[in-house]
């Protein structure tokens, strides 16, 4: 019978002569189902934008793309600086405007400056925890409705002002069991399953981040992948950047 | 130039302790405050983070630790200085060292020339403390690189700056070393892409740099249980 390991051990890919394979963190193991891949096309101007997730820390006052620096230190600089290595010949470029904090009522806010201006081919967008907890707070629970309508508003938006713009659409995620901080999010799933049926609906590629998180944990607890459930560590990072990667073709 | 074989692969093992220490290159703006390990903040935005998240995603098991100690505008000298605490003290089971270019820069501002000799005797004297102080440490050596087109202050440099990148080679081969032949990947790189696509100034690793070094890097190690 073959045992997980010796399965891990078939499906090695990556380091070249390992001694220990590893665990094989791409495409086809993170992503199950066929939701759509979107497709970079050569001088493609691509932008992250969301909370702190993308954020990462980047230096704001840079506005050119490509530099580490305006990338931050996330999923963001681990995806692009990977397409750009591997794909000199496309002259892509990657901008980085995601904010800390972020909810979809503040990206409406900055949204011509931080996204239109910027005439991007394709748009990546992740954004939902705050929004989530902003109503916790004032009243116990989410506010799917308000979440909902206000997201479809923002993609409406977008494409009003860029009618061929390409959508990537990440979804939320919550990691429950390590400080606490997403243990009593009950009804989170919703504001998960929007953002899976706004992306079908404005045909956005979707990356399912929930389930990602949740088959990397079978290998290590919630803690090793996020410090606080909602900000991914170092290995999260890397993890959601195969996600991300996983969405596109090249 | 292409690894010659003289060199050998570092292995990674279970429960290491992975500094990376060096100039700007590897310090990539991360938050010097944070000082525990792992952390993406701590980890900056150049090749470190790039290389830590990976293993860390991919061998969870392994109980690694990651640390990044670089600080910009770095000389083997200021290495030495703070060499206790920022290198020593912290354990290391298996550093990753990428220097030179600056120290080249001072001696060209001073000469017009650089000082192979005196960065050889001081690369050397700072390793052998190294392993006095931790007689099993693994190391692995970055050779430090620069590209010409990008600015005319780096310009100056080449060819000359090159006698650097052998010194760093033999001294991998003598103390038992990993080394990366980051200049010949680089170089490589940069045949297909457009000018100053991989590096902006000529020293710096721009957005598709961090990767490539990244992968430099993995080529040059291996995970064992």
């Amino acid at each position: 019978m073959e045992t997980r390991r010796d399965f891990l051990l078939k499906s090695a890919v990556g380091l070249t002569a390992l001694c220990v394979p590893g665990l094989t963190v791409n495409a086809g193991t993170l992503i199950s189902g066929k939701s759509g891949k979107i497709l970079l096309r050569k001088k493609d101007r691509i932008l992250y934008q969301g909370d702190s997730i993308t954020d990462g820390g980047r230096d704001k006052r840079m506005s050119r793309p490509n530099y580490g620096k305006g990338m931050g230190k996330g999923y963001a600089l681990l995806s692009a600086s990977k397409i750009l290595d591997e794909h000199p010949d496309m002259v892509l470029n990657f901008y980085n405007r995601g904010i800390s904090g972020d909810t979809i009522v503040k990206l409406k806010e900055r949204w011509d400056t931080d996204c239109i201006a910027l005439r991007p081919a394709v748009v990546s967008l992740l954004i939902g925890v705050n929004d989530y907890q902003v109503s916790l707070q004032a009243t116990g629970a989410g506010d799917v409705r308000k979440f909902k309508n206000e997201y479809e508003e923002l993609l409406q938006m977008t494409l009003d002002q860029l009618p061929k713009v390409r959508l990537v659409i990440g979804e939320p995620f919550a990691l429950n069991g390590i400080t606490g901080l997403t243990d009593n999010w009950k009804d989170f799933h919703t504001y998960r399953e929007v953002a899976k049926r706004v992306a079908h609906k404005y045909r956005a590629a979707f990356i399912p981040y929930q389930s990602v998180f949740e088959k990397a944990m079978r290998n290590a607890p919630a803690g090793y992948f996020s410090t606080d459930g909602v900000h991914p560590s170092l290995a999260g990072i890397y993890l959601m950047s195969q996600a991300w990667l996983a969405t596109v073709r090249v | 130039m292409q690894n010659n074989g003289k060199t050998t692969k570092l292995a990674l093992r279970r429960e290491d302790r992975i500094l990376f220490i060096g100039d700007s290159v590897t310090d990539a703006r991360r938050d010097r405050e944070n000082r525990q390990p792992s952390k993406p903040m701590a980890m900056g935005e150049g090749y470190a983070i790039a290389v830590a998240a990976e293993l860390a995603c991919k061998f969870p098991d392994m109980g690694f630790s990651f640390y990044n100690r670089g600080i910009n505008g770095n000389k083997l000298f200021h290495l030495e200085n703070r060499w206790q605490a920022d290198c020593l003290d912290l354990k290391p089971t298996v550093i990753s060292l990428l220097i030179g270019i600056n120290d080249y820069a001072l001696a060209y501002r001073e000469d017009k020339k650089g000082d192979p000799e005196q960065f050889d005797k001081e690369y050397r004297a700072l390793l052998k403390r190294t392993l006095e102080a931790l007689p099993h440490v693994r190391l692995i050596l970055g050779e430090p690189f620069c590209f010409a087109g990008a600015r005319e202050k780096i310009d100056q440099f080449i060819p000359d700056f090159y006698q650097y990148q052998p010194v760093v080679r033999k001294i991998a081969e003598d103390f038992d070393a990993a080394f990366i032949p980051y200049q010949g990947i680089y170089d490589k790189a940069m045949k297909g892409a457009p000018d100053r696509y991989y590096s902006s100034d000529g020293v710096h690793p721009a957005l598709p740099g961090i990767h490539l070094m990244a992968r430099a890097w993995m080529g040059q190690v291996e995970v064992r249980a």
